[in-house]
């Protein structure tokens, strides 16, 4: 799930249920969230998974999004 | 014989044999002292006086008739409340456990039993074990013996400041991100966090379990190992080879100092106080050097995404049907980990593993890794965020800086008092390899003195 949708359908739940003191500790997990995916081991692990969904004829353009960050770069990957 | 604040197990044990005190004086001294000293410090939540005496007399009968259990026979020891002790409440410092009455003994519980220990009470905490400052409990906020207006460290605050203070003479708690270590550096004692696994969780309320860490709060390092042994194994659990790593001990010990993000962020008192321990260690001919661990900054991430998606899976139903009871912010943060994405929580166990192999790699060819315990004076209770030059971070984010690696890779590390820093006390943390923790506590006993200076 890409992190800004996920923060804003985080967000909207916390207020639903009248947590709104949740919203800063929200904040602080997205950006805890973000240094995770960017981990250089995490991309790697993602590149590879995205891989290995390619070599299984998965649509890699469902996944090009996974880690908010560039999309892997591999061959097929759709425009 | 009298029981001060620094007397050990392995003293007390001598006078018990020798019939300068008994085991009933001793529990009368540190009742005394509970009486005195707990209506401002707030370490107890349940007192057992009259079990506590019971075991104490029956200890001293066994005594006199040549029944000696070994080290912890007579020996008053405290709980944190999340451990279960059969007949007694266990109310995690929550609300949500009131009425709650434990059936049967935790192991560790039952091995201090069968080792002849006197259970003198049970120990306040940050809620559910959830916080390392030990202010947001049920029954009030724990207060650090040094400084009544400071923080004493959590989660397991009440444990640190009982044997601290003499109430107790040693404590059972947990470390999920330094819940032994940290209030143990704060309140001036010895915190052991074993390897994970080697000590029984069974009985115990859980944060994260693939976090928890069971073991001893003590006044020296080889009081510490004694109960760690007793725990691990019970009454004769004093194997000091029961290591799974064999390797010999190097006879001028070489320690690392993990410099990169460990030292980055760091009080300028925890910093002077650290690099006379250092220099102190390397006069007394220890081996030191840099020891780099070059994803270290991605601890913090991977710890908080583990942690916060186990404890909302273990409280999800009383969040959704009770949410009240708990303390605000406890329920806020155990709200936040619903919030956590499966394939995040996978990321992090992915970064547990890279983590690991960069504490064994570093641990590879050295005796020890050594860093302080907390990068922080400790703070006064109610002060949410700490400024170090330019940088503002909460305080719960910096008292877990330093030990949070530890509970993620599983590594045994143990907090050793090494004077003060802006007149509260400060801890050292040795950390050894995993498997290592008899090697590690072997180490740290040569060195306390030395490290505490």
């Amino acid at each position: 799930m890409q992190l800004d949708d996920w923060f804003e359908h985080a967000r909207r739940d916390a207020v639903r249920r009248g947590l709104t003191g949740l919203e800063p500790l929200l904040d602080m997990l997205l950006r805890a969230t973000r240094t995770l995916r960017a981990a250089d081991w995490a991309r790697a692990a993602d590149e590879e998974a995205a891989g290995r969904r390619e070599a299984a004829g998965q649509d890699a353009g469902a996944v090009a999004g996974h880690n908010d960050g560039p999309p892997p770069k591999s061959p097929g990957t759709p425009p | 014989m009298m029981v001060s604040p620094g007397t050990t197990i392995a003293e007390l044990g001598l006078g018990l044999r020798r019939g300068a005190v008994t085991a009933s004086a001793v529990v009368e001294q540190c009742l005394a002292t509970i009486a005195d000293r707990d209506p401002a410090l707030n370490a107890f939540i349940t007192v057992l006086a009259g079990d506590a005496r019971r075991q104490a007399r029956a200890a001293d009968a066994e005594l006199a008739r040549g029944i000696d259990r070994g080290p912890l026979h007579g020996i008053p020891i405290s709980l944190k409340d999340i451990i279960d002790l059969a007949g007694a409440p266990t109310t995690a410092a929550s609300r949500l456990r009131a009425g709650h009455r434990a059936v049967t003994d935790a192991p560790v519980v039952a091995r201090l039993r069968t080792a002849g220990a006197v259970l003198i009470g049970k120990c306040n905490l940050h809620e559910f074990a959830f916080g390392t400052t030990g202010a947001e409990s049920a029954h009030g906020p724990t207060r650090n013996p040094h400084a009544p207006a400071h923080i004493p460290g959590g989660s397991s605050s009440g444990s640190a400041v009982s044997v601290a203070t003499g109430m107790a003479l040693a404590s059972v708690g947990t470390d999920t991100g330094g819940s032994i270590r940290i209030p143990a550096s704060a309140c001036g004692v010895v915190g052991l966090k074993p390897t994970h696994g080697e000590v029984s969780t069974a009985g115990i309320v859980p944060l994260a379990p693939s976090l928890d860490h069971v073991g001893p709060l003590a006044r020296s390092v080889r009081d510490a190992a004694v109960l760690y042994r007793i725990i691990r194994d019970g009454p004769h659990g004093g194997d000091a080879g029961a290591d799974a790593d064999s390797r010999p001990a190097a006879p001028r010990p070489r320690l690392g100092i993990p410099r990169r993000y460990f030292l980055d962020l760091m009080e300028p008192a925890v910093r002077d106080t650290f690099a006379a321990a250092v220099e102190r260690l390397a006069k007394a001919g220890c081996r030191i050097d840099d020891a780099d661990l070059p994803r270290a900054a991605d601890t913090a991430p991977v710890y908080l995404h583990t942690q916060l998606a186990e404890a909302a899976d273990y409280h999800r139903a009383t969040l959704d049907d009770r949410p009240d009871e708990y303390c605000p912010d406890v329920r806020l943060r155990l709200e936040l980990g619903r919030y956590v994405l499966a394939e995040d929580y996978v990321r992090a166990q992915r970064g547990r593993r890279i983590l690991t192999a960069e504490v064994d790699a570093a641990l590879a060819h050295r005796s020890a890794l050594l860093l302080p315990t907390l990068p922080i004076v400790p703070p006064r209770l109610g002060v949410e965020s700490v400024t170090i030059g330019d940088t503002t971070e909460s305080t719960r984010a910096l008292t877990l800086r330093l030990t949070q690696l530890l509970d993620v890779t599983g590594h045994p590390a143990i907090s050793i008092p090494c004077g003060t820093a802006g007149g509260l006390p400060a801890g050292v943390q040795l950390v050894g390899r995993r498997g290592g923790t008899e090697r590690l506590l072997a180490l740290a006993a040569a060195l306390e003195d030395t490290v505490r200076g």
